[in-house]
């Protein structure tokens, strides 16, 4: 098999234009015969064929290739021919794609994907966008019988891992787990304070009794109120003293997840993750908490902090590992004059993607999203999107830099050894006696030390930080892992000190790690 | 011939050069290798030295006196072309451009004009390396009484050619490397693509782009020559992956700065952002950032952005240029800044 | 009146008007600087007087008055545009350095005018008028890497370009010998141009060697290099003057005036001087009249 390439001779040019086949495709040619006449900025060349065959032309006529591509192979025998017909051949250059065929964004594609709508229906010069796809949703919902449609239309949920329990919204429930019956859900309805006056067991057995799944270990607070048409609570849930649920669809909470006293959760449906810490006074509700889009929730091992108000009249979603902290506000709407005297009337869903933070008091207005690891200072004003990684301060909210940088390895090794050291200084502040060690210091018998790589090879009682471990310890030795968060092994209270400390510099070991003693300090 | 129906630039820009030669017998081109068959290293001398012999003068590689020949020939009545086979050349020239070119007119008080035209290509993005892909113009910014114009392959070429030769000022046509084999995507029914296109009038117009009817738009990306395609695939992505509309102008004339067409696309948005493949300091967005805070503080609601090359040579391997030449994420990017600081 | 009074008239008008300016320039009614051609008369005048103020053209350097007046006669346009009035011959923009009319040029940068002479060259060829480009150069042009590159461009191409190489012995403050190396006349003859060399100061020699150079290029149309050794008396400008005066004044001997004013019975001479210092003087009066350049009003 011979091929005919169109060879790149000169550096300024790229692409040349196939003038004219001068043989039929598949005819004979002879070796040094001109086939094709080739055309560049630069000259008009004609191109032997480089042996006898039959040749096999894979452009037309009129077209610019490429320099460098093949635009004819010559079969040298019939198999070669054969071949080419069955295979090769059928490799024709697929043609560009036209101008402007892939004019829908995004977010037009992903809300026409939710409705099923063909986005060639929508007919327009320029770009499809999703606002053309919810006129078309509207149109045809408008014409079509009314109904709830999708809850979480036109939120992304990029950037934000959903609890695992979430029901994208519109779905059929998962199965009837936790699903109530109606005699229970009616007298939990007509009396709350009955149920209130409950302890906290007592709760669990009323629960479970009337269907609905409450895990083990799970403590409902003195004075608490939980109430919802499915109610799934997982196992170790604990929710203080004074707390009220009341879903109008369905309640569940995962695994490790707390509250402190007098929440207050009032929405259409909520899902909470495994392991979110919720300080004391959280209220989840306030205007139009009983709409159908009214649908909240916080990802795993979420923080929320203590009297932090969240507006749900729209979609409320808080990533993994978010930080909505102390006496910030998120609402979803707004609230002021007529509409038709132009002042603004907003109700829009409001998304905290994975890792980001929310400062002190700030408050993150209706349709925002803070994007994933940005960092919102406290006391800010948002009000409009914060890009992932930015760091946003001010009112309104400006974005100012990054949240983060990447440190070096060796950075990384310093700030891991100077967490021992800050620790043996925090317990020999605390009246502690410690003493030297290798690579750290010893504490009631027990070693604490920091080594870039953990590779076995400590015996006895130790705690071991590293920011990489590759092998699993002996008894008696617990390995932090502060890199990947996780801890190997087991140990009393020194290792709880060391979990402490690494808490408080942003190392949070999983699982639950909210839920440990402090030890000794 | 080409891609949707469009020539190349380097074929519009010969047949404008074959046009002016046809119109006018006081127009000669001198430059480096521009004789037939080769027809200049870019090919856009092609034919012209087969059809005026007498017209074309292929030179020594003497680009620091070329410049003075060319200006010479102008004060003489002559309307030469020079083509500089690559901008980093103008370098060599740039006494010439400084002392001599720009300055006959006004300091012969008038008695004299220098209607010449350097054609050079700048840019990169070709692998060319440190002295042959940079883009040199904002140098030539800073140097008054010449004209500074950026062709982009959404302009008129042809009549950007005609309009420098007509000048009666030195132009500085800036070409660039990779536009000339790109379709010159001239608007059809006012549209390129999906954005609504309007031109101003005069010689050398600017170009403004909107994909919503000139109705809203977050941010303005005001930019010129081979960062329009740049551009125009940021805005578009902009677009597609954040419903973030932008317009973008393409200026052509650089200088004298003409503004008229930025301000009023930022009275409209709000917001400004400069592209250029130049290296950041000194460069031209931060002639155009200094004008328009000047002109239009009350509709700036964001601080300017400029994208624009790091400042440090072109290198030539691929991924190195492409880490130092400003590229679509860059300018995408500075709009989503842009956007998180809206107020 | 013989050519030989002729050109010793216009040397002699030079030699005064830069005096002139030197002590105009002392009482601080001279704008910038002034760089004076006193010692090097001869060749101005001597090659010019060869050339046409309508057809021909002459691109000359920072030391132009000589060339000037010689070429223009246009003493009132000097004088105004020097001492920035606005009756000056670019209006008082240009200065001493950059001046024009009709086809005279200059500007400051040593080197810059070499190429553009070579240009206007050019384009006279294509437009055939005949016209000889003349370009003075001195000795410190002779660093400038464009005066190559011209003179191979002039030559390639068979350009009417004169060029007119003063050598005055000082870049400056710098002896010709720290800063030339080799042959100033080889330099041209390596492209293969045409080449005189004359080291006096008899205008009348000069005359005759600049007659045969222009003759030459008319005929062939081809450059011509014609280098003329010469001194200058005065400073580079003003006040910059480290030379040793014994050197000077051993040269003052051979002052063109001097050799040329021998020629002359002295009655003539003392006619040409009244006129000089006449037309001198109205000159200067009528310039001390004329109003001060001032800036457009905005």
């Amino acid at each position: 098999m011979l091929e005919i390439v169109l060879t790149r001779e000169d550096a300024n040019t790229e692409y040349a234009l196939l003038a004219e086949w001068l043989v039929a495709d598949r005819s004979e040619v002879e070796a040094g015969q001109p086939v094709v006449v080739v055309e560049t900025t630069k000259a008009t060349v004609e191109v032997e064929a480089p042996g006898a065959g039959i040749i096999v032309q894979l452009y037309e006529e009129g077209v610019e290739v490429e320099l460098g591509k093949v635009i004819a192979r010559i079969a040298e025998s019939a198999e070669e021919l054969a071949s080419l017909d069955v295979g090769e051949y059928d490799e024709q250059p697929a043609p560009k794609p036209a101008e402007g065929e892939r004019k829908a964004t995004r977010k037009a594609v992903a809300l026409a994907e939710r409705h099923a709508i063909d986005l060639s229906r929508i007919d327009k010069r320029g770009f499809i966008t999703e606002k053309d796809v919810e006129e078309l949703v509207a149109r045809e919902r408008a014409a079509a019988a009314p109904g709830a449609g999708s809850l979480l239309a036109g939120v992304s949920t990029e950037g934000v891992t959903l609890p695992a329990s979430f029901e994208p919204s519109g779905s059929e429930p998962q199965g009837a787990l936790g699903a109530l019956d109606t005699a229970f859900l009616e007298s939990l309805r007509s009396d709350p304070d009955a149920f209130r006056a409950l302890s906290p067991d007592e709760k669990v057995r009323a629960l479970r009794d009337g269907g609905a799944h409450v895990g083990d270990d799970v403590e409902l607070g003195e004075g608490s109120y939980v109430v919802a048409p499915r109610i799934v609570i997982s196992d170790g849930v604990r929710l203080g003293p004074r707390a009220t649920v009341v879903c109008e669809e369905v309640f569940k909470a995962g695994a490790l997840t707390s509250f402190g006293p007098n929440l207050e959760l009032r929405c259409r449906r909520a899902f909470l993750g495994d392991g979110i810490w919720g300080g004391r006074s959280v209220r989840f509700g306030g205007g139009g908490h009983r709409d159908p889009w009214a649908v909240l929730a916080v990802g795993d091992l979420a923080f929320v902090g203590d009297e932090v108000f969240v507006n749900v009249c729209r979609p409320v979603l808080i990533g993994r590992e978010a930080y909505v902290t102390m006496r910030s506000l998120i609402v979803t709407h707004n609230i002021g004059h007529s509409v038709l005297e132009g002042f603004e009337n907003r109700f829009a869903p409001v998304v905290v993607e994975d890792r980001a933070q929310v400062g002190l008091g700030a408050v993150i207005y209706a349709g925002c999203r803070i994007g994933a690891e940005a960092i919102v200072a406290s006391n800010s004003y948002v009000t409009g999107d914060i890009p992932s990684g930015s760091f946003a301060i001010g009112v309104p909210a400006k974005v100012t830099g990054k949240a983060s940088h990447t440190p070096s390895r060796s950075r990384q090794l310093e700030l891991g050894r100077r967490i021992v050291d800050d620790l043996r200084e925090l317990l020999a502040l605390r009246g502690h006696e410690v003493a030297d060690a290798d690579d750290g210091f010893e504490i009631e018998g027990v070693r604490v030390l920091f080594v870039p790589r953990y590779e076995g090879g400590v015996e006895g009682e130790a705690v071991v930080l590293t920011v990489e471990a590759s092998a699993d310890p002996p008894a008696g030795v617990a390995v932090l892992d502060l890199l990947a968060r996780q801890v190997h092994g087991t140990g009393g209270p020194v290792l709880d000190a060391a979990r402490e400390l690494c808490r408080k510099r942003g190392i949070r070991f999983e699982p639950g790690p909210w839920r440990y003693r402090s030890g000794l300090i | 011939m080409s891609a949707g129906g469009h020539r190349r630039c380097a074929q519009v820009l010969n047949e404008a050069l074959h046009e002016v030669f046809a119109a006018r017998d006081d127009v000669d081109l001198l430059g480096e290798d521009v004789l037939d068959p080769y027809g200049g290293a870019f090919k856009v001398t092609q034919g012209l030295s087969d059809a005026y012999p007498d017209r074309v003068l292929t030179t020594p590689i003497s680009e620091a006196s070329l410049f003075g020949v060319a200006a010479g020939m102008a004060l003489r009545g002559r309307r030469p072309i020079l083509e500089i086979m690559f901008g980093d050349f103008v370098a060599l020239g740039f006494d010439q451009i400084v002392n001599g070119i720009s300055k006959f007119r006004e300091m012969y008080d008038d008695q004299v004009t220098v209607p010449l035209v350097v054609r050079t290509p700048m840019g990169g993005r070709r692998g060319y390396g440190p002295t042959h892909s940079q883009s040199l113009e904002k140098l030539l910014l800073g140097v008054p009484n010449i004209v500074v114009v950026a062709a982009s392959e959404c302009h008129d070429l042809r009549a950007l050619l005609v309009a420098a030769v007509e000048d009666e000022r030195p132009v500085f046509l800036l070409e660039n490397k990779l536009m000339y084999g790109r379709p010159n995507r001239r608007p059809e029914h006012r549209h390129v693509g999906e954005f609504e296109v309007r031109e101003t009038g005069g010689p050398y117009p600017a170009l403004t782009f909107s994909a919503t009817g000139f109705s809203e738009g977050s941010a303005t990306v005001v930019t010129y020559g081979g960062m329009l395609p740049v551009v125009l695939d940021a805005v578009t992505e902009l677009v597609l992956e954040h419903e973030i509309f932008c317009e973008v102008v393409a200026l052509s004339q650089l200088a004298p700065p003409e503004l008229d067409p930025v301000l009023e696309s930022v009275a409209r948005t709000g917001a400004l952002v400069t592209a250029e493949e130049g290296t950041l300091t000194g460069g031209i967005g931060a002639e155009i950032a200094a004008r328009v805070q000047e002109a239009a503080w009350s509709d700036l609601r964001r601080p300017v952005q400029r994208v624009a090359a790091r400042d440090g040579i072109v290198p030539s391997a691929r991924p190195l240029e492409d880490a130092m030449l400003p590229s679509a994420r860059d300018v995408v990017e500075a709009v989503l800044v842009l956007e998180a600081v809206r107020s | 009146m013989t050519a030989l009074a002729t050109l010793y008239e216009r040397m002699l008008f030079v030699r005064r008007f830069e005096e002139t300016l030197l002590d105009l320039f002392s009482q601080g009614k001279l704008v910038g600087t002034t760089h004076t051609y006193i010692g090097q008369e001869a060749n101005g005048v001597g090659v010019i007087d060869h050339l046409d103020p309508a057809v021909d053209t002459i691109f000359s350097n920072h030391r132009c008055h000589g060339h000037y007046l010689a070429f223009t006669d246009d003493a009132f346009g000097l004088l105004s545009e020097v001492m920035g009035k606005a009756t000056g011959t670019c209006g008082g923009k240009g200065g001493s350095q950059h001046l024009c009319r009709g086809n005279f040029y200059s500007n400051g940068v040593l080197g810059s005018i070499v190429p553009v002479a070579t240009g206007i060259a050019l384009a006279e060829k294509k437009k055939g008028t005949g016209a000889v480009s003349t370009v003075f150069l001195g000795d410190g042009t002779l660093g400038e890497g464009v005066t190559y590159e011209s003179l191979n461009m002039a030559s390639l191409w068979t350009l009417p370009v004169l060029f007119v190489v003063e050598n005055n012995h000082y870049a400056q403050s710098t002896p010709v010998e720290l800063e030339l190396a080799g042959s100033i006349r080889a330099r041209a003859e390596a492209f293969g141009v045409e080449t005189d060399e004359l080291d006096t100061t008899d205008v009348e020699e000069i005359h005759a060697a600049a007659g045969r150079a222009v003759a030459r290029i008319r005929e062939t149309g081809a450059p011509f290099w014609l280098v003329l050794h010469t001194y200058r008396f005065s400073p580079h400008s003003k006040g910059d003057d480290n030379r040793d005066p014994a050197e000077i004044e051993a040269r003052r001997e051979r002052d063109p005036l001097t050799v040329a004013g021998a020629r002359l019975e002295d009655d003539e001479r003392e006619a040409i001087a009244v006129r000089v210092e006449q037309r001198l003087a109205e000159t200067v009066a009528a310039a001390e009249e004329a109003p001060f350049a001032e800036p457009e009003a905005a």
